[in-house]
């Protein structure tokens, strides 16, 4: 193992290095949070996200993408920081990381930073470097804009907590979707402690939210599609969330450890959340305890003292907190509840949320293994989002497969439109593949796929269908769907008005009527609308678009083969 | 049968400024001659410059009390949600605005809140598209604007967008850059925003000359630039090199004035 560790890099070579090393992290999202500006501070945040430019690659640049430091004590075999790769290492100050933050979002660039790293001496060196980088930026710096860093699995609680507190999201990387993946591939990692962080985020998060309403965060579109299938409102499923959160609180915390563990536990199909309605009223926080919030908002709480703390003492500090939260609210305390960094802000707690990646193709999971991981982290650990990368193949090991043609970006692809369906569309797992048939069809899109093993579901007429009959339907959306909703309040809709709400007819045709018509005299047969929706074809992002696929040449009897086999 | 005889068009040009056409809107209201025979237009956006037969032309001059009154109207009878989107309309590059949002009025009056719902209705369906064409652009360009810092300190950004946008973005970067001093340049339309440092910013005329009169890049400005450009190379997969992607992401007009791709 040769390391070439490089103290003495202009900061522009730095910058070449780190974010190289970084760019395989699919996440660059900044969205999640709306902040607005004010005065004495540099930044605002947008919660819809803003994209800065686009990638030769295509892929967008929101955030000032880099690694604290390429220098890593873990041999991942993925990863091209491994340490037994063989390459120039570097780390990033504290100071460095603020100046090139401050002057690409002044000029415009970006939206905010993301900070990653590799693992230095141990996760809590490489943690607290993180934070104070971070803690610099918001207290010396004053920067106000978007902040997404990483949690380094293994670090102490409290030092996670804390960057916590300065970032808006956070994400801890499950890497691989199973733990035998995980197991093969990165021997120093382990799935407990990736699960650890992110459960005590997901806490922080519930608990920040709960004393600082709003400002603790919004949350996710997972969330509020399961909500409006459960026809609830957003204040009555907060409440249970809390009841649930306060009741459960010390036993998750005490259980979460065993229950981890067992690795049935992840995946398993009972919810052991199952929202109880008889807990909504006796929520001993809800929006009733706001008002612990207040101090923090006071002004004179603000006295800040922008000093860096020395080296190595960081996280043994976070005792200088002033407030202990929690303690009032449930009463009896046994974990660590939250606490507040000193000075305290109106940040909230990651009121982003925290999101996390998965390697799409270096282990050989089922497709529906991993949407299976996704819609888990959906439910249980209330992510924001799931990100998914194809493998790329960076280093040379015998444990890596060779994938003919590359990354599998076709299979990305499908794994993002099944978590949309996930998130916006009210789908389950279970219902976008089974295990009988668990890898996605190479030629339709996982909804249409869908549509046509479920024909007893169809027509639906445009007219009178509910929300959710009408976002099953193959070529609707969210928007269209909820456009037909507003204009029929007006007009009975007719296919030409369709068309101009947004709905993408050479789909939708063949599973919907207006007025108890269909457009043309089509079959309701699965053959027959097969044939049809590939001639049609899918509009596939450019990069997919080549004519790797070969819709057209394939005959109705191989396309019946490939829909039988998944 | 008897000739009947045709009513005259009356045609109400307006300048093309939101003052401009919403009291061209006023006008045409107040004059109750038939919603039928009435047009506005916008020559400055493209507006029919030949004349047309069998109409008279009025010219509409701004009255910044007529345009309030008709945008508290607006807000009374639908709602702040509908009234930004028919303002929203009136900063879109097409001509027709004008007329679009004059001719929703009656549908809007009749149906308050609800009335943009109403998609099956041209001028609603006109509407909308230009409000979220105008939209969708400023949102692009609150990515897409860079700065480059001058010798004097100050931010300048240049860009010319293809609807009026220099009313909508200036408001976000004055949210975000409280304490910069800085100029937003639309090269279209010649005229550019000022922000001050910690204050408010104006709008007003300003050519190209005088900008370079005005204004040298800092010598630090070429570091940065320099840097922000090796990120960008470095950070895109090999891999998964793809053009077009990214030019069907970021179209080529919107490069013109970005540091990355120059």
């Amino acid at each position: 193992m040769a390391v070439i560790y490089q103290e003495n890099l202009g900061l522009e070579e730095k910058l070449r290095i780190l974010s190289d090393a970084a760019k395989y992290d699919a996440a660059c999202t900044s969205s999640g949070v709306d902040r607005a500006g004010g005065t004495g501070l540099v930044g605002n945040s947008a919660a819809c996200g803003i994209c800065h430019s686009f990638a030769a690659d295509g892929r967008c640049i929101s955030l000032l993408k880099i690694l604290y430091t390429n220098e890593c004590i873990y041999d991942c075999k993925y990863c091209i920081n491994r340490s037994s790769n063989d390459i120039v290492r570097t780390s990033f100050t504290p100071e460095e990381v603020c100046t090139l933050t401050m002057e690409f979002y002044r000029r415009n660039y970006i939206e905010g930073l993301f900070l990653s790293s590799g693992v230095m001496h141990s996760p809590n060196a490489t943690m607290e470097q993180i934070v104070r980088t971070l803690r610099m930026l918001r207290e010396t710096c004053h920067f106000n804009g978007y902040i997404h860093c990483k949690a380094i699995p293994g670090a102490e609680e409290s030092l996670v907590e804390m960057a916590g507190w300065y970032a808006d999201r956070m994400s801890v990387n499950l890497e691989l979707p199973t733990a035998e993946g995980l197991k093969r591939l990165a021997p120093h990692k382990n799935r407990k402690n990736i699960l650890l962080p992110m459960r005590k985020i997901q806490n922080g998060i519930e608990e920040s939210r709960e004393l600082l309403g709003a400002c603790g965060g919004m949350k996710g579109s997972y969330w509020h599609t399961q909500r409006k299938l459960e026809g609830k409102t957003v204040e009555r499923k907060q409440d249970e969330d809390a009841a649930l959160f306060f009741r459960e609180r010390e036993k998750i915390r005490g259980l979460d450890r065993r229950v981890l563990e067992a690795a049935g536990a992840f995946c398993d199909r009972e919810n052991r959340n199952a929202p109880n309605t008889s807990l909504e009223k006796s929520a001993p926080g809800g929006r009733h305890s706001k008002k612990l919030a207040e101090p923090f908002g006071k002004p004179g709480f603000a006295a800040r003292t922008d000093t860096i703390l020395p080296d190595g003492d960081f996280h043994r500090h976070s005792g200088e907190v002033d407030t202990v939260f929690g303690d009032g609210i449930s009463g009896a305390q046994t974990g660590v509840g939250l606490t507040m960094p000193y000075p305290a802000t109106a940040r909230g707690f990651v009121p982003a949320g925290q999101s996390t990646q998965m390697i799409i193709g270096a282990t050989p999971e089922t497709d529906f293994e991993v949407i299976s991981v996704a819609e888990a982290l959906y439910k249980k650990f209330d992510l924001k989002r799931v990100f998914y990368s194809a493998f790329v193949r960076v280093n040379d090991d015998t444990s890596l497969p060779v994938l003919q043609g590359g990354p599998p970006l076709l299979r990305e692809h499908r794994m993002y439109q099944a978590d949309w369906l996930l998130r916006y569309y009210g789908f389950s797992a279970g219902e976008i593949l089974t295990r009988e048939r668990p890898n996605f069809n190479v030629l339709l899109d996982p909804k249409c796929n869908w549509a046509i093993g479920h024909l007893e579901m169809f027509p639906v007429e445009v007219n009178q269908a509910d929300y959710f009959k009408l976002l099953r339907v193959p070529g609707l959306g969210p928007k269209s769907a909820r456009r037909i909703i507003e204009a029929r309040r007006s007009a009975v809709l007719d296919f030409k008005d369709l068309k101009k709400l947004g709905v993408v007819l050479k789909r939708a045709l063949y599973f919907i009527t207006c007025s108890g018509r269909m457009l043309y005299s089509t079959k309701l047969e699965e053959d027959y609308i097969v044939q049809h929706l590939l001639d049609a074809s899918e509009k596939l992002p450019a990069h997919l678009d080549a004519d790797r696929f070969t819709y057209r040449q394939m005959s109705l009897f191989d396309v019946g083969g490939m829909l039988e086999n998944g | 049968m008897f000739l009947r005889e045709e009513k005259l068009n009356r045609i109400y040009e307006c300048e093309d400024t939101l003052e401009g056409m919403l009291t061209g809107i006023y006008q045409a209201w107040d004059a109750s001659y038939g919603h039928d025979y009435i047009h506005l237009t916008v020559p400055e956006a493209g507006g029919s410059e030949s004349m047309l037969l069998f109409s008279e032309y009025h010219t509409v001059i701004p009255d910044a009390q007529q345009a309030q009154k008709v945008v508290q109207t607006i807000r009374k009878k639908t709602s702040e949600k509908v009234c930004e989107k028919l303002l929203g309309a009136l900063y879109s590059t097409n001509p027709e605005k004008a007329d679009a949002v004059y001719h929703i009025l009656p549908e809007a009056f009749r149906m308050g809140w609800n009335v943009m719902g109403n998609l099956a209705n041209p001028y609603v369906l006109a509407v909308f598209e230009m409000n979220r064409n105008v939209r969708h652009e400023a949102h692009e360009y609150l990515g897409f604007l860079r700065f480059e810092e001058q010798q004097n300190g100050v931010l300048l950004a240049r860009f010319s967008p293809k609807n009026d946008l220099l009313e909508l973005v200036t408001p976000h970067f004055a949210d975000r850059f409280p304490g910069e001093n800085f100029v937003i340049y639309d090269a279209k339309r010649k005229k550019a925003a000022f922000h001050q440092q910690n204050s408010s910013f104006v709008i007003r005329g300003l050519l190209e000359e005088e900008l370079k009169r005005f204004f040298q890049i800092s010598p630090k400005e070429a570091q940065f630039q320099a840097m922000w450009r090796l990120f960008f190379e470095t950070i895109s997969i090999q891999e998964r090199e793809n053009k077009e992607l990214q030019r069907n992401l970021l179209p080529y007009h919107f490069r013109t004035y970005m540091t990355e791709m120059n």
